[in-house]
């Protein structure tokens, strides 16, 4: 599915796109009224807003509902996937639905295009989900529970990979909330890493050559990490940023040859080993 | 109950907490020393830290007091943002 949204009107460094991002945000009942103070300004701040994830605690279409009414029609184009504490309750849909009519757009294997000024950004959203990383992950293989386990792993990273294949914007974004890296895991136990993310889904962001990838999940790991493809990826559960939200500028593709002027151009450098064939 | 060996307290309560509806919290860090259970970490409300602390007194045995040192994060917006290289 495509969604096309539109932002416009401000003036910004057209090379970069604001990405504002947060995760975990396990909102409750009494979330009420404490979150959307803290997202007063953030039209004036940001081109987007992300969300990565457990968007409620207990997973209870009341804790959505209040996630969706504090943080809904804030004046930015919002994103968000659901994370594993949003289906404790067996309300994912439901939560989905109340987000979708606040205007926070919620993907589950879908992408969508945002008109930034002008500036196309493509963001492809899934929840992910555990498995562990090369080397050190789980098969389908053996009791039919271990094999649902894997599967609905491969699943979800199948489909970030096609939809991330679908995106042609100026900007490619993928959004997850289980992790697609290790690095950002580095604070939580290394046990629960399969628990924790799947290095399918940074296998789907480099094969998609991504600009920027975001998660949550882990609320001890680190901030910053790269994909093996060196895709940057950032951890913004809430516990790990320490902030209502953080942004990120990402840059435009092909703004920096826009940029430069012939002078600043470094002159091509041809090298006389290397012949042509 | 009262020699059940530490770490499978500790693994019962964490499951708990996991799954017990009044808390669903996934990251609560447990230690017990010197008949004493300590909860650690960050919970979003101060309902969640009463919570956490009732399911442990409910799962510990008696003799074990629980020390909540459970704490509620607050968040500000920061003035800065990052260049993504």
């Amino acid at each position: 599915m495509d969604y096309d949204l539109r932002r416009s009107g401000r003036i910004r460094d057209s090379s970069l796109i604001r990405v504002a991002a947060v995760g975990d945000l396990h909102a409750g009942r009494e979330s009420r009224g404490q979150l959307r103070p803290l997202f007063g300004d953030l039209a004036a701040r940001a081109d987007l807003l992300l969300i990565a994830g457990d968007l409620t605690q207990h997973g209870l279409l009341e804790e959505g509902r209040v996630l969706a009414e504090e943080l809904g029609n804030l004046g930015v184009p919002t994103v968000a996937v659901l994370g594993n504490h949003d289906y404790q309750d067996n309300a994912d849909a439901k939560i989905r639905d109340v987000c979708e009519t606040n205007g926070i757009r919620t993907l589950e294997g879908e992408s969508l295009h945002i008109d930034v000024d002008g500036c196309r950004v493509g963001v492809a959203g899934v929840k992910g989900f555990g498995g562990g990383f090369a080397g050190a992950c789980g098969t389908e293989f053996g009791e039919p529970e271990m094999k649902a386990f894997v599967h609905h792993s491969k699943q979800l990273a199948a489909r970030l990979r096609t939809e991330l294949s679908r995106l042609d914007g100026d900007v490619r974004i993928a959004l997850t909330h289980y992790s697609p890296i290790k690095d950002t895991l580095m604070g939580e136990r290394l046990e629960i890493y399969p628990f924790l993310g799947s290095y399918l889904l940074s296998e789907a962001i480099d094969e998609a050559a991504c600009d920027f990838a975001v998660h949550g999940h882990a609320h001890r790991g680190v901030e910053h990490g790269v994909t093996s493809g060196g895709v940057p990826v950032r951890n913004v559960a809430r516990t790990v940023i320490r902030a209502a939200y953080k942004i990120y500028c990402v840059h435009v593709r092909g703004a920096g040859d826009v940029r430069l002027t012939d002078a600043q151009r470094l002159p091509e450098v041809v090298d006389p080993r290397i012949s042509a064939p | 109950m009262d020699n059940e060996p530490t770490k499978y307290l500790v693994g019962r309560l964490r499951q708990a907490l996991a799954e017990d509806p009044r808390t669903n919290l996934l990251d609560v860090q447990i230690t017990i020393r010197a008949g004493k259970a300590f909860l650690m970490g960050q919970v979003e409300s101060a309902e969640l830290r009463s919570a956490a602390e009732a399911v442990a007194r409910e799962q510990l045995p008696p003799g074990l007091a629980v020390v909540n040192e459970l704490w509620i994060t607050t968040y500000g917006v920061l003035a800065e943002s990052e260049t993504v290289p």
